[in-house]
């Protein structure tokens, strides 16, 4: 869009109770902290004039731009500011909507719920086609039907909680997108959980798929299994923190999940220590088992000290024993 | 004629001839008839990303892209360099594991129509590398038999393929649509084979396919009409009880079907692109396929733990052994280890399988 409609724009104080300071059919500002910008207020002034459409049909205008800055204002009880209002009939609400995003896309980035926001809005005016084609990469987002439908679905079905965890970088979008295909109360029920935990982006990923493998697989509800003794215990821990409780959360789950798998680790890493390597040796199974390859490293500060660990290494008759427990026992 | 429903058949204006089975599968239906000029590649993928397969839309189209194109394998299993004869995607069957639901983005029933005219092309292919044996399947993105009825592709292929000693042509099928195959004179260089599994996979999460016995009786049919036959146990599930029903399942081949003339039988545990399984949580809730202990394979596959794929195997080989002890066994996508550790042999690489599967279709038809 290439029309400029600032001629048509008019600037002047305008009475705050003049302003519906709700945020409107434009505004798109989710998880913010207002302090900075009334930090700023405070020591330099308003910089940039909130946007205001006049209203037809009731005395109060609506924001168009500068939701924030208005609730900055408001705070530090300014009763009148200075705003460049459109009079009502000067733009239509598509016009609106781009003053809005393209004015916070040229100061900061969205964070995925704005993003959310700003594309149903859009919905309720575009074509589905025109947006994905058009406006999702203006948003720094791929051109597909699956990922409008992502950010729609946060805006319009996350709730709250998870919405301020996204925004606030606590939740993942995986995990988020994850969360989006369970019922409410499953969802509910896991943020609830998350909270409690420091889950960097893989284990959030990996937490949930193990909570609904087992609850689908064991026929309990989310619920249900997150009120498990041994899960409230690790909750309820106070001797560890939240990245210890993580870890020991995802452990209970993984062998929940995986029992042969956990089961051939252990039973690996126990048959090594057996094996009483000389200092500086270490043996690695593959992942999983899976490759072919297993791997020694050998840690030595000299020549001398690399042929003694060899020869001690040679002495150890039971190394070829070493491989995955379970496939010996089949 | 047909046993699939269909409301909607999308024509491709001068995709092919518009023939009085598709006619008669439309009044039938009472399908609407939908001409376009040219579909795009995209066209419909709307319908996918809600996760709508759009089974009920029969779309004949001309296909871009190689028709005769080699399995893709991976590098860290051994594969058995099969040739892929793309004549469609997508087949009327509804199998919670397919994993055709993750790769394709173009949804409907789609039959490449322009296959009769392209069909000279590849057979020169063929016919250029007189040394080489092309193990030739239209099983791998669509069931070979499923679409046969309006699609007639076994009316076009197997005479073609019939007259090549350097090529076989496999027809997999979890269908008893064989009328049309049996209609056609050729039987030579022509395999019919079905994908099995046990009874309650096949109740289950095989929607829409016909049950393992009327398979075995579609397979005996075939036999007994000259037709070279194979089976695929691919994908074994573990399920609750799963060594009585895959014996199961074994007992009911020994009693319907003659070892002798079966050029191979795959073993292939279940595998599928982690992407796969929010796709099949939505599509089959009730699923039980994704019950096993899943861990990533190398191929970035999720695939069965290890020892459990083993056990599989090496359960299956004994029970099918021990009915014959010749089926030309071999294994789909598996380590040279798994191989040795659960068939007591293996070929090796890519190549020692190729070779072993060509020296079955010697053995057959020679």
């Amino acid at each position: 869009m290439t029309t400029d409609f600032s001629a048509a724009t008019s600037s002047q104080m305008v009475p705050v109770d003049s302003i519906d300071c709700s945020p409107g059919p434009y505004c798109m500002s989710f998880g913010y902290d207002l302090n900075p910008l009334i930090l700023s207020i405070e020591s330099v002034g308003l910089l940039n004039s909130p946007i205001l459409l006049a209203s037809e049909n009731s005395h109060r205008m609506v924001i168009i731009a500068g939701y924030r800055r208005i609730q900055a204002l408001k705070r530090l009880r300014f009763r009148s500011f200075p705003c460049r209002v459109f009079p009502a009939s000067a733009l239509d609400p598509l016009h609106c909507l781009l003053i809005n995003l393209y004015e916070n896309l040229s100061t900061r980035k969205l964070n995925d719920v704005e993003k959310g926001m700003v594309l149903v809005r859009m919905g309720n005016i575009v074509p589905e086609k025109t947006i994905i084609e058009q406006y999702l990469p203006v948003l720094d987002l791929v051109p597909r039907k699956d990922i409008f439908l992502l950010y729609t679905k946060i805006a319009g079905e996350l709730e709250e909680p998870g919405k301020t965890a996204l925004a606030e970088g606590r939740l993942s979008l995986p995990a988020a997108k994850m969360l989006l295909d369970l019922d409410k109360t499953a969802r509910d029920e896991i943020l609830r959980f998350f909270s409690n935990l420091m889950l960097n982006m893989n284990q959030q990923r990996q937490l949930i798929d193990f909570i609904m493998d087992i609850s689908i697989i064991e026929n309990r509800s989310v619920p249900n299994l997150l009120v498990d003794p041994s899960i409230r215990e690790m909750e309820t821990d106070v001797r560890m923190n939240a990245p210890q409780k993580a870890k020991a959360v995802m452990k209970w789950f993984r062998k929940r999940r995986l029992p042969s798998v956990v089961e051939a680790e252990r039973g690996f890493k126990k048959s090594v220590s057996e094996l009483r390597l000389p200092d500086g040796v270490r043996i690695v199974a593959p992942p999983f088992f899976e490759g072919p390859d297993y791997r020694m490293e050998i840690s030595f500060k000299n020549g001398l000290q690399l042929a003694k660990v060899l020869k001690d290494l040679s002495t150890i008759k039971r190394l070829v024993d070493i491989g995955n427990p379970q496939e010996k026992e089949r | 004629m047909t046993e699939f429903p269909v409301s909607k058949v999308i024509f491709e204006k001068h995709a092919g001839v518009l023939n009085k089975y598709i006619r008669q599968l439309i009044e039938k239906n009472k399908a609407t008839m939908v001409e376009y000029e040219e579909t795009g590649r995209g066209e419909g993928a709307e319908e996918n990303a809600a996760f709508h397969m759009g089974k009920d839309v029969l779309h004949f189209l001309s296909y871009k892209g190689e028709f005769l194109k080699p399995c893709p394998g991976t590098r860290e299993y051994i594969c058995c360099g099969y040739q892929i004869l793309n004549v469609g995607t997508n087949c009327p069957l509804n199998c919670s594991y397919c994993i055709l639901q993750y790769y394709f983005n173009n949804p409907h029933l789609r039959v490449h129509a322009n296959l009769e005219k392209e069909l000279p092309r590849l057979l020169a292919t063929i016919d250029s590398q007189p040394g080489k044996i092309f193990r030739v399947g239209t099983g791998e993105f669509t069931d070979s038999l499923a679409l046969d009825p309006v699609a007639r592709w076994t009316e076009l292929l197997v005479p073609a393929f019939s007259k090549r000693k350097n090529a076989v042509l496999e027809l997999k099928t979890k269908t008893t649509h064989i009328d049309g195959l049996l209609a056609v004179r050729e039987r030579d260089r022509i395999i019919v084979s079905w994908s099995l599994n046990s009874s309650y996979i096949c109740a289950r999460e095989e929607h829409g396919a016909a049950s393992i016995e009327k398979r075995l009786k579609a397979a005996r049919r075939c036999q007994a009409d000259g037709f070279k036959i194979g089976f695929h146990f691919d994908p074994l599930i573990c399920h609750d009880g799963w060594k009585e029903q895959y014996a199961r399942t074994v007992d009911l081949m020994a009693h319907y079907v003659d070892p002798k003339s079966i050029i191979w039988i795959s073993l292939g545990s279940f595998r599928f692109m982690p992407g796969l399984k929010p796709v099949l949580r939505k599509r089959h809730p009730g699923t039980c396929i994704l019950n096993g202990e899943f861990v990533m394979g190398l191929d970035g596959k999720m695939r069965y733990f290890k020892p459990m794929r083993m056990e599989m195997y090496a359960f299956m080989r004994e029970k099918l052994e021990q009915w014959h002890p010749d089926l030309g066994l071999y294994l789909c996508m598996e380590s040279d280890e798994i191989w040795e550790k659960s068939m007591g042999w293996s070929p090796g690489e890519n190549s020692g399988l190729s070779r072993y599967l060509d020296e079955r279709v010697k053995t057959i038809f020679e």
